[in-house]
């Protein structure tokens, strides 16, 4: 082989690796990233929370689970992996004083001490459609919760995050 | 020189389908654009109505269980119905009762309701309903038994006693004429005792029965059941 085939035969080689590595990084960054996707090809859609309640009315030293719809718009599946609390809880129509409401979002599955205000969990929602699923065991009211909570709504913003899954 | 490219472009799309693996394990990363979940607090119910019954001194309170809501008890109070003023209980009945069922002793006497309200944590429920009045001891009202009771028995006495004081009058006020001329007046202080005593039987027990009938009727054990 001559020296120029030679030379040509390293070169793409290395191109090719390095293209590779690219890719993959590339393709690593999108699996992980923490944001919303961005690639030329297209642009994600936010999921939407369209309805999310305890299946039950609160009281001191009850855990409910909560219901909860999510609204995929995507072309694509979206896989939720995560539900977060993402503020602080407003309350209103409460009957008294309720600067302490007893209310607790998070993973109550082993106790009545939460495991964290980050639920896990692996909801599957189809492309362009809506489903329902479960939080079990993921609100919490203590006993600490003032007399003036009786009848109060709480509102507690949460957050979703996912990844697109293979149809 | 054109196997040259030839190899290149092999290399290139052999580096591509090396790295294919991992483009097919990327995602769209997707998050939500906000949302809330709303949960709503519920409201305890009002206490049932008690019931009551007295034993003596104590008063022995006994009430429903509240559906719907698990509660860590119950508070019971007492109230006097005339002037709604309440009493706070101790005992069996005060603080916290977390069955159904408490006994209030040494309650004074006089009438009296009573009232319990569901406790949750730091909820509490209205008040419920009052119980039937439950009395205990000796009324302190007394006219309105007294007069119901004294008129049935005075009737039936009155017609005994007067035939018996007739005949006892008469022979004794005969003797004391009789006995005063023949003797020395010694013996006229002898007779004058029985004309005094004789005539005092006929006229106290006329009224005594319908006394004696007055004062039973105020008298009202305090064990009646009440609700």
């Amino acid at each position: 082989m001559r020296k120029s085939v030679k030379r040509a035969v390293i070169a793409g080689t290395a191109l090719a690796v390095v293209a590779g590595g690219a890719t993959a990084a590339y393709a690593q960054w999108l699996a992980n990233g923490s944001g919303k996707a961005h690639s030329k090809a297209g642009t994600a859609v936010a999921l939407e929370t369209v309805e999310a309640t305890p299946t039950k009315l609160l009281y001191p030293g009850v855990t409910a689970d909560s219901a909860i719809t999510i609204s995929n718009d995507n072309p694509y599946p979206v896989n939720v992996t995560t539900v977060s609390l993402a503020g602080s809880i407003a309350v209103s129509n409460a009957s008294g004083e309720c600067h302490n409401t007893g209310v607790y979002f998070g993973d109550f599955s082993e106790s009545r001490i939460s495991k964290g205000e980050t639920f896990s969990v692996n909801f599957l929602v189809p492309a362009n459609s809506d489903a329902s699923f479960t939080l079990p065991k993921s609100v919490h009211m203590t006993g600490a919760s003032q007399d003036g909570c009786q009848g109060a709504s709480f509102s507690f913003p949460v957050s979703l995050q996912g990844a697109s899954a293979a149809e | 020189m054109r196997l040259a490219y030839l190899v290149t472009g092999g290399a290139m799309t052999a580096g591509v389908l090396l790295a294919a693996p991992g483009a097919a394990l990327a995602a769209w990363s997707v998050e939500s654009d906000g949302g809330s979940i709303v949960a709503r607090a519920a409201e305890l119910p009002e206490g049932g109505m008690p019931a009551v019954r007295a034993h003596g001194a104590s008063v022995t309170v006994q009430w429903p269980v509240v559906g719907g809501i698990p509660v860590d008890g119950y508070r019971v109070t007492r109230v006097d119905p005339r002037s709604g003023m309440t009493v706070g209980l101790t005992g069996d009945c005060g603080g916290l009762v977390t069955g159904t069922r408490c006994t209030d002793a040494g309650v004074p006497d006089g009438t009296w309701t009573y009232r319990v309200r569901v406790v949750a944590g730091n909820w509490t429920g209205a008040w419920g309903a009052a119980s039937s009045p439950v009395t205990l001891g000796k009324k302190l009202s007394s006219p309105s038994p007294s007069p119901s009771s004294s008129p049935s028995p005075s009737p039936s006495f009155s017609p005994s006693p007067s035939p018996s004081p007739s005949p006892s009058p008469s022979p004794s006020p005969s003797l004391a004429p009789s006995s005063s001329p023949s003797p020395s007046p010694s013996l006229s202080p002898s007779p004058d005792p029985s004309p005094s005593s004789s005539p005092s039987p006929s006229s106290s027990s006329s009224p005594s029965p319908s006394s004696d009938a007055t004062s039973a009727g105020v008298t009202v054990p305090g064990d009646d059941v009440l609700g």
